[in-house]
């Protein structure tokens, strides 16, 4: 069973990051931390979508119209994905989705 | 009349260097083309920085400025890519002075130029540069020796200054010497081989000169391989990194990391690596750790190094 992040929450990058485009993804540079983290290309299309705060569902729809996975499998991943993101305080959720 | 010291004049890592003293190795240039060049003296340092961004036991360290404590040697200072100072004890040795000048301090008077540092050897393929990186002693002035004697010339050892211009990646030609440990000595069939002792510290490696390319001017950095030795879960062998892994090979090889992430230059030396990851092609070389092993292992490298 996947993370369960609030329907609710809307997602957004942390300010203080830097990212630069790598050949197949995205790279981020947290600076507090002082460290780098690589993105894949079904990541950085998450990722580029979070320059607006979005919520769940506005992040899945247009994944869907992009890439062939169905809905579910599309919606599981993303969560993993934005759960990651939060624990490693590279987003933020502001509305009830559980901070790190 | 007020007689000036003598300047000994060298390119080093792609920098022009003007220094008080001679710095055995290096590339002698004619000090009338040294442009803006970092220039390295004896001197006094300052006690300490001004509200440093970073601070330890041995360094303390600003956005324009690095100073750090080589206990028992020297104090060493380093200003804005321009000024190399050190402030060595009575009877520091001057392989150490000379090891510490070439190494910390024109490897950070690079880094505040905007150059990459990397913990790498470099040698010459096809007029081209590539470099071989990893942790102490993972191999790299080794895997460079056994090039040389199959033809590549050494550019770099152990400090490689990578900077990027007009989406190339360019490395300059650093000493003309190899740090070996005694084994891989014995391999390389060098035992007889003239050797200079490196500073206390520095275990059983000793130095010896190599042949370098004829080629002075800087070499376009085409290749990196992170070595790493071989387990039961990695036999020996070549493949190349995706983007991700490339970027974290490069990160684990920059020679200053802790200034490299968190100083206000973070950003943009981050941008610079990046750039190098994105211009370069990255590949483990996995080698066996008997050394006896590894000339076998090395015929492939050879081979790849010369395709493409």
């Amino acid at each position: 069973m996947g993370p369960l992040l609030p329907a609710t929450a809307r997602f957004h990058r942390q300010p203080n990051l830097v990212s630069a485009a790598l050949a197949d993804g995205v790279a981020v540079l947290d600076l507090p931390a002082a460290s780098v983290l690589a993105l894949n290309p079904t990541a950085t299309a998450v990722w580029n979508l979070l320059d607006t705060p979005r919520s769940l569902e506005e992040i899945v729809e247009p994944l869907l119209a992009r890439f062939a996975v169905s809905p579910a499998r599309c919606r599981e991943e993303v969560e993993r994905l934005l759960s990651r993101l939060l624990a490693d305080g590279l987003i933020a959720a502001d509305d009830g989705a559980p901070g790190v | 009349m007020i007689d000036a010291p003598p300047l000994f004049a060298y390119r080093a890592y792609g920098m022009p260097v003007l220094s008080t003293f001679p710095l055995n190795g290096l590339v002698p240039a004619d000090p009338r083309s040294c442009v803006d060049p970092v220039s390295i003296q004896l001197g006094d340092v300052p006690a300490g920085l001004d509200r440093p961004l970073i601070e330890d036991s041995v360094r303390q360290i600003t956005n324009a400025a690095y100073l750090r404590h080589f206990p028992g040697l020297l104090r060493l200072y380093v200003e804005d890519g321009r000024r190399v100072i050190l402030n060595p004890v009575p009877d520091c040795p001057r392989t150490a002075l000379e090891a510490i000048a070439l190494g910390a301090g024109l490897g950070v008077a690079g880094f505040q130029r905007g150059y990459l540092p990397l913990h790498a050897s470099v040698v010459e393929v096809n007029g081209t540069g590539v470099a071989f990186t990893g942790p102490s002693g993972a191999g790299k002035s080794t895997t460079a020796a056994h090039l040389g004697q199959r033809g590549f010339a050494n550019v770099a050892d152990d400090l490689c200054m990578v900077r990027l211009e007009a989406e190339e990646a360019r490395v300059g030609r650093g000493v003309s010497h190899l740090r070996l440990w005694d084994d891989a000595v014995a391999v390389l069939g060098w035992k007889d081989a003239p050797r200079s002792p490196l500073p206390e510290g520095e275990g059983a490696k000793a130095v010896y000169a190599v042949a370098t390319p004829p080629q002075v001017a800087d070499f376009t950095l085409r290749r990196l391989y992170l070595l790493r030795a071989a387990d039961e879960s990695s036999p020996p062998g070549l493949a190349r990194l995706e983007a991700g892994a490339a970027l974290a090979a490069l990160l684990e090889s920059l020679r200053l990391p802790p200034i490299a992430l968190t100083t206000g230059q973070a950003a943009a030396h981050f941008r610079r690596l990046v750039a190098l990851c994105n211009t370069i092609d990255v590949y483990t070389f996995t080698r066996p750790w008997d050394l006896g092993q590894l000339p076998r292992w090395l015929d492939r490298l050879t081979a790849h190094l010369q395709e493409g």
